[in-house]
């Protein structure tokens, strides 16, 4: 045994080369750009942090070496020579497993090793103990994941070259089992595993999503032994005889052209499902797809809503034009498209991409020109940035909203409402200082606070440039982001520095009117956020439900919001708004959420206020 | 006799061509289902995007490496050559081939795609037309690629790492911007949605790439009678493995270092006053309405302390600092805005408040520029103690050798904070001892320190341990941990000041006893 596993090492030689070269490299280059003494354990797994790296490595190195474990043997014509040793097969799957496992184990324990060194060089005397719990865990779970990826690797690698693309498709029909919100559906993503979930100094580990991980591992194992029991001139010849009787050729071919139109009708299905939902956008119910035109907009609607669309058209070129001459921008030689059948992102009312806009007709003449109005301006800022602002969506998003939403309540909305927008910003800052290294870090502001809050304080940021520099600052900033010598791989507080700097504006002054507009709002809305109670709550787990009981002090100012999220990165559709349940509790499935801790958000939905006043993001455990 | 090939390529491989088809468009139903549902595509194209971006790629190689590698690795092309059929027909034979069944996933993709969004795309012929143009030279660039890499055979990959670098390097020191080049500009973020305008310029661009790759693929098929392809398609040797890792290797050094190593542009604040005094300089910048004088006052006396720091720990070279004016800062609060990558010192404070304590900023500014010019490194906790003592002895230093006593609040603190068995411990503990003490008392105490070192053993040896501990120069790498830990803050008073450690808390303790009773901390 000892000989095959020495054998295996020596083929997989090549890699442990490679493996060997990179962590020199990746040494090398931590002591020539980083001081040694200044990266603790906790900085490094900090959620602000890409520390997936070492996920994604194994990940890669379990695949790479998985491909050809088991296949090269009989591709190069050797699985013979290891038939006549007097060794059974299983003894030499075994021999090759553990060889493999060897090499990811060795990779994980260096890389933990050098970390945890690190982190001896950088502990201050306020760490009482060596984190010794988090160090394992780091190492058990990443273990796990390469022994799972290893595992179900080497059970699909019989595919040959065509195990990347098996292995793309699985990860995209789990993306799409998640829009679908299936329970459990966590469990089953290996990459679960390995994202901290720090509490109280310790990891907490997520025992079922690591059973069924191991399961998912050792089932692989079972399948990929018996595949390397079945390989051999027996499969082989039974490949080529499939491979050339006219009958099963035809029998596959059939199979193979089904497989699309099974695809096809599934999807059809499935939307006409949707459709159904939805009577009046039924295509069956003889409610097709209409294309009407502007002179600035074609607009694409539903038959059944011919009047509403027909009443945004008439306004529509008045509203583009307003956009245009705000911005000082070129007018588009060519319509921009308008989508009013698709579907959007929850809680948006429009979205808009290059030259098209997709929105929702509510046949409100004000509320559909004003959505109208704020997405025609993203469309025009894409198009004076060269879509260069797209490639810095995490810096400037406020940005965009921003400007987009100051087009939308100066220009289209009646007076009253801008106050009870920018009061969301008020009672926010109130609450919890908003700092511009925050806002202009779109990840980190989606990670603490509410999401939305970039757009009430985009906008202020917006009024804070043009009260320094004017209307005519905001094509130069857009055009700044498109500029040849614009420096690459600038982000957050520094691109907006530089950007500005390139315009010859200051970011200092217009940060220092944007503080100066919050604290006169929040002075002006003193009395409207002092009788604003802050809601705090307690989380327990009760019969595969988690509860929110929330608490607070003194008369509600209006209905009472929570927020669900499942980790601080999750998508939004993964969030939940779960509504308050008769004895004054919010209750989400258990299911949903299945890693160590859980978030939510708390706040009011009042009549002064456009969006919801949200407070901070909380996370609790879910372990007792 | 062409008929025959064909009917040979296509017995061959019919079955990888069906699954191709069925992983491409199963892909396009997948990816596009998902995406829409999520709702924050804007166009049902966008699926077919990552379609191109993801899984066309792969789809290319597979069939590459089906048409042409497979030939050479299993030395099939021995049965061919033999064949009545010139070498080149052979060659576009398998280049024909390849490139109709990637247009025909491609187009057929696209047809399937549009199929999808007929409700909610406006589909003009110009939009079809637009997309097609697209999706083809993208198909079109994608396949002659692979198809010019099948012939490199085992070196594949290397060119594929090769170009990979290339990219890179490219991507570092150049404005090149991969997105807006010929093919890859043809499936921009654009690509579903651009309805009136032909990418002409990236069509052109991608035609000619892909007519160069043809004639390579060609080229490298022809000469000599094929036997560069068929020497490029055997199996690689242990050696020629090894060769290609230290390939890689290098490649990884090269990219990594590179990487890490990115410059940024220097910070400025347009329209600010600036000061300067030799290597010093003090911009302060305040809003257009805002009251300038005091701002022009602070930027002098913050330029004429920041040399007389400079002087007196003899440093060469201190960072520029900016000052801005931010009125909604409390007039005790100051701000330091960290930027990644440089050691410019940017600060906020509101100096034109009433309350604001112009003495206070300036020990607060010595301290910040002292640490941003350590690049952090005076904050860890071995130096804390000295940074901490000399952000409050600085103010004073020109006394530093009068009694503790006179300066009646910073010796209450010192001697409340040492209240407690101060011991050496606690110095290189310095974070645990301000927790327990509070912070202004610490700070207290490590004040008393350096000045016990000035009255004992001069200002001269005080300067002289000040200067060792906290003028080095600090590279951003390794070296400055390693001199750190030759250079102990103990060894510094040694060899700088003459003092022994031991000998010196003992003093230090002396002077702490001979300070009056403390009061309770406010």
């Amino acid at each position: 045994m000892r000989a095959l596993v020495a054998k295996e090492l020596r083929s997989l030689l090549a890699i442990i080369l490679f493996l060997v070269c990179v962590e020199i490299i990746a040494t090398v280059a931590t002591w020539w750009t980083e001081f040694p003494d200044m990266k603790t354990l906790q900085s490094e797994l900090d959620p602000a942090k890409d520390n997936d790296g070492l996920a994604a490595v194994t990940t890669f190195l379990a695949v790479l070496i998985a491909a050809g474990l088991l296949v090269r043997e009989r591709d190069d014509g050797t699985l013979s020579f290891l038939d006549g040793l007097p060794v059974s097969r299983t003894r030499v799957f075994a021999s090759k497993v553990l060889a493999a496992l060897t090499v990811l184990t060795a990779l994980l324990f260096f890389e933990i090793a050098m970390g945890a060194f690190y982190h001896a060089l950088s502990r201050t005397s306020l760490e009482k103990a060596f984190p010794w719990q988090i160090t394992g865990a780091l190492f058990g779970l990443h273990w796990v994941l390469a022994f799972t990826c290893l595992g179900v690797a080497l059970a699909l690698s019989f595919l040959r070259r065509w195990l990347f693309l098996v292995l793309g498709l699985l990860a995209w029909a789990f993306a799409l089992a998640k829009q679908f919100r299936l329970p459990h559906l966590d469990l089953f993503n290996p990459f679960a595993l390995t994202v901290p979930s720090l509490h109280e100094g310790r990891w907490l580990i997520p025992t079922a999503n690591l059973g069924v991980q191991i399961a998912l591992g050792v089932t692989g194992f079972a399948v990929a032994l018996a595949g390397f029991h079945a390989m051999g001139d027996g499969a082989h010849r039974f490949a080529r005889a499939f491979a050339r009787s006219l009958w099963l050729r035809l029998l596959a071919g059939v199979g193979t052209l089904l497989i699309p139109v099974v695809w096809f009708a599934l999807f059809v299905r499935i939307g006409r499902d949707t459709a159904a939902a939805k009577a009046e956008w039924n295509p069956a119910a003889k409610n097709p797809a209409v294309v009407h035109e502007s002179a600035r907009y074609s607009f694409i609607h539903r038959q059944s809503q011919e009047r509403e669309a027909m009443a945004l058209i008439a306004r529509a070129d008045a509203v583009h034009d307003q956009v245009t001459t705000f911005l000082r921008a070129p007018v588009l030689p060519s319509p921009i498209i308008v989508d009013t059948t698709s579907g959007l992102a929850r809680h948006n009312a429009g979205q808009a991409y290059w030259k098209k806009v997709r929105m929702l007709l509510t046949g409100a003449g004000e509320e559909d020109a004003a959505v109208l109005g704020h997405e025609t301006t993203h469309v025009y800022l894409d198009l004076l940035s060269e879509s260069r602002l797209g490639g810095h969506f995490d810096s400037i998003r406020f940005f965009h909203e921003g400007l987009a939403s100051h087009v939308e309540y100066r220009q289209f909305r009646t007076a009253e409402r801008l106050p009870k927008f920018r009061r969301v910003a008020a009672v926010a800052h109130a609450w919890e200082r908003m700092s511009f290294e925050q806002l202009a870090n779109d990840a980190e502001l989606s990670r603490k606070r509410d999401r939305n809050l970039a757009y009430p304080f985009g906008e202020l940021f917006c009024a804070a440039i043009e009260n320094a520099y004017g209307e005519e600052a905001f094509a130069k900033i857009a055009r700044a982001f498109a500029r040849p010598d614009a420096p690459k791989g600038l982000t957050h507080v520094e691109l907006w520095q530089d950007t500005l700097q390139a315009c010859g504006y200051s970011l200092e002054t217009v940060l220092a009117e944007w503080f100066s507009l919050l604290d006169g709002l929040v002075a002006g809305d003193r009395a409207f956020i002092d009788k604003l109670p802050r809601v705090k709550a307690t989380v327990e787990v009760v019969e595969g439900a988690i509860v929110i009981h929330p608490t607070f002090e003194g008369r509600a100012p209006g209905a009472l919001v929570c927020v669900c999220r499942p980790s601080a990165d999750a998508e939004e559709y993964a969030n939940d708004t779960p509504a308050r349940s008769a004895d004054g509790n919010f209750r989400v499935p258990r299911a949903l959420y299945e890693r160590g801790t859980f978030w939510y958000q708390l706040g009011w939905r009042v009549k002064g206020a456009t969006l919801p006043l949200l407070d901070a993001w909380q996370e609790v455990s879910l372990r007792n | 006799m062409t008929g025959t090939l064909l009917r040979k390529e296509l017995q061959q491989h019919w079955l990888a061509f069906l699954l191709l088809a069925l992983v491409t468009f199963g892909a396009v139903g997948l990816i596009s289902f998902t995406m829409n549902m999520r709702g924050v595509s804007g166009s049902v194209f966008m699926g077919l995007l990552v379609v191109f971006w993801f899984i066309l790629p792969p789809v290319a190689l597979l069939l590459s490496q089906r048409l042409v590698a497979l030939e050479f690795r299993e030395k099939t092309q021995l049965f061919l050559e033999p064949l009545p059929l010139p070498r080149w027909r052979m060659i576009t034979i398998k280049y024909a081939l390849g490139l109709a069944v990637t247009l025909v996933l491609v187009l057929g993709a696209l047809a399937l795609t549009a199929f999808f969004g007929r409700n909610s795309e406006v589909l003009t012929p110009r939009f079809g037309a637009i997309l097609a143009a697209r999706a083809a030279g993208w198909g079109w660039f994608v396949f002659s690629f692979f198809f010019v890499t099948g012939f490199f055979g085992r070196y594949r990959f290397l060119f594929f790492l090769a170009l990979g670098a290339a990219y890179g390097l490219c991507d570092h020191y150049t404005n090149f911007r991969a997105e807006q080049f010929g093919p890859f500009a043809l499936v921009d973020t654009r690509f579903p949605y651009e309805s009136t305008a032909f990418p002409v310029p990236a069509l052109r661009t991608t035609g000619l790439l892909s007519l160069g790759l043809v004639g390579l693929g060609f080229l490298l098929g022809l000469v000599r009678e094929g036997t560069v392809g068929a020497l490029l398609g055997e199996k690689m040797s242990h050696r020629e493995k090894m060769f290609v890792t230290a390939m890689i290797m290098a490649a990884l050094i090269t990219m990594a270092v590179f990487e890490e190593r990115k410059k940024r542009a220097p910070f400025d604040l347009p329209g600010a006053t600036e000061e300067s005094r030799g290597t010093v300089v003090v911009k302060v910048g305040v809003p257009l309405d805002a009251d300038r004088r005091r701002g022009y006052a602070v930027a002098a006396r913050a330029a004429d302390e920041l040399s007389a720091l400079s002087e007196y720990l003899s440093l060469e070279t201190l960072p520029p600092v900016f000052i801005v004016l931010r009125p909604d800062l409390d007039a005790q609060h100051f701000e330091r805005l960290k930027l990644e990558e440089t050691s410019d010192v940017v600060v906020r404070a509101n100096f034109n408040a009433a309350a604001f304590v112009e003495r206070d900023f300036l020990d607060w500014l010595v301290r910040e520029v002292l640490v941003a010019r350590s690049r952090g490194r005076l904050e860890l906790e071995r130096k804390r103690w000295v940074l901490d003592g000399f952000a409050v002895f600085w103010k004073g230093h020109a006394q530093a050798a009068a009694p503790l006593s006179e300066e009646s609040d910073l010796a209450a603190r010192a001697r409340r904070g040492a209240a407690n068995a101060f011991s050496p411990a606690d110095l290189g503990n310095w974070l645990s001892f301000s927790k327990k003490v509070g912070e202004e008392d610490a700070k207290g105490v490590a004040w008393s320190g350096l000045r016990t070192l000035a009255r004992r053993h001069g200002t001269e040896a005080c300067r002289g341990f000040l200067r060792a501990v906290l003028s080095p120069a600090v590279a951003k790498d390794a070296r400055a941990t390693w001199h750190d830990l030759l250079h102990p803050v103990t060894g510094s008073l040694e060899t700088a000041a003459g003092v022994r450690f031991d000998l010196f808390f003992a003093e230090w303790q002396e002077e702490l006893a001979a300070l009056p009773a403390p009061s309770p901390a406010p």
